[in-house]
């Protein structure tokens, strides 16, 4: 039976670095997406830093207390601060694969799909850091509001407001988008 | 875009990212952490063995028996030699440093010694021993001693002599100061141990090698003939 991450985290806090690799792959993809997200090619190599901080950070981790999002404040800390440091202030270019199709939809269909979303992608890579993190949060991890509140260190009620203009200024750029088009 | 279909299109956007794959993340990860833990670890032996050896110092009225210091294949014992060697096969003394072979046998040659009178290669220890003895009495012997608990050297510090952990530009290191024997380790456990006495010696690893230097012109030429290896290794800090 596959071990649950509270049992990974307390089998890596003991010094077990099996386990922790086992935690490190089931959570990589969430993470390099956030991290793509918020510091594009730098993502990986962020990553790989906030895991080997997280493994150095076990001894603070609340027992109990879910793995993901404190696993991911770490992650969107560290790529936050890469993007920092290259001092990367324009745009951030989100690139974009179109999943295959399953034979459902049109030709005409998938690359109507495809335009939007690389219309969304660009819109997303517009905004602000602070925003495309919330965003990422939320919808690329797939965290609850709580969750959020965990992964950006804030209360849910800040999350809520952080979300909510997150997603206003993200309708603007999708606006914007539309009309330069 | 309406909310919901926004929020849709945006957790469609997620799979769709050409975010990386992190395939071999984990490894990486693993990899790290155990690489950054064993020189903790060995920085955390080094601290206590530090604090053991000025304990002993400021109790230099009690023999110091039995504690002992640890490079990668050498262990130093802070105790007199054994007056005799008790094994299955018996004891053997002297100067015995293997076969002459070329510098071609020679992981690290120290550039900045010149050119050594000799080359020798020992081959009954666990794993081989190169040594480049000089004209000055300067010998620098080499092993690959890559199992951390696996004890090719022992080297006894009696009474009057002095060791000192040190580090030689980010490198591990032991500084033995003053005559102190030698214990060669030939085979497994209870096959000879040779013994034979050295000079001042420091011991040093560098990369997946260790290295020991015995020379009489003290502790900071040896740090230097060490220096010179770590810059003709090419290796950095580790």
């Amino acid at each position: 039976m596959e071990s649950s991450d509270g049992e990974l985290v307390e089998r890596a806090q003991r010094g077990d670095v099996d386990a922790f690799e086992a935690l490190v792959d089931r959570h990589r993809r969430v993470a390099l997406r956030v991290a793509y997200a918020v510091a594009g090619d730098d993502a990986e190599d962020a990553v790989q830093d906030a895991f080997v901080k997280a493994y150095g950070a076990l001894g603070r981790f609340r027992a109990g207390s879910p793995f993901r999002p404190w696993m991911l404040r770490i992650v969107a800390n560290e790529a936050r601060n890469r993007r920092r440091s290259a001092n990367r202030r324009s745009t951030l270019a989100l690139r974009v694969v179109d999943p295959a199709t399953d034979g459902g939809a049109s030709p005409e269909d998938a690359a109507v799909a495809s335009e939007r979303r690389r219309a969304l992608a660009a819109a997303v890579g517009s905004l602000e850091d602070r925003d495309r993190e919330v965003i990422a949060l939320r919808w690329f991890a797939e965290l609850s509001e709580a969750e959020m509140a965990t992964a950006l260190g804030v209360r849910p009620g800040t999350v809520k407001s952080r979300l909510s203009r997150a997603m206003e200024r993200l309708r603007a750029a999708l606006a914007d988008n539309e009309v330069t088009a | 875009m309406t909310g919901l279909a926004l929020e849709d299109a945006l957790a469609d956007l997620g799979g769709a990212l050409d975010a990386p794959s992190g395939d071999a993340l984990a490894l990486r990860v693993g990899a790290r952490i155990r690489a950054a833990r064993a020189p903790r670890a060995r920085r955390r032996l080094l601290l206590v063995f530090a604090l053991l050896v000025v304990l002993l110092l400021a109790l230099s009225f009690v023999p110091a028996v039995g504690e002992w210091l640890g490079i990668r294949g050498v262990e130093v014992r802070q105790e007199p030699a054994p007056t005799t060697v008790t094994t299955d096969a018996g004891a053997s003394s002297g100067l015995d440093l293997g076969r002459p072979v070329g510098l071609d046998a020679v992981p690290i040659v120290p550039s900045a010694l010149g050119a050594p009178t000799g080359v020798w290669l020992d081959e009954r220890p666990p794993v081989p021993i190169v040594t480049l003895t000089y004209q000055d009495g300067t010998l620098v012997a080499e092993l690959r001693a890559v199992i951390a608990d696996d004890v090719v050297l022992r080297k006894f510090a009696g009474p009057g002599v002095r060791v000192e952990a040190l580090e030689v530009d980010g490198h591990r290191a032991l500084w033995v100061e003053g005559a102190h024997a030698v214990a060669v380790r030939t085979g497994d456990e209870n096959v000879v141990d040779e013994f034979r006495t050295s000079d001042s010696a420091l011991v040093v690893e560098i990369g997946d090698l260790t290295v020991r230097i015995e020379t009489r012109r003290g502790r900071d030429a040896a740090v230097a003939i060490a220096r010179n290896l770590v810059r003709s290794a090419g290796v950095g800090t580790p």
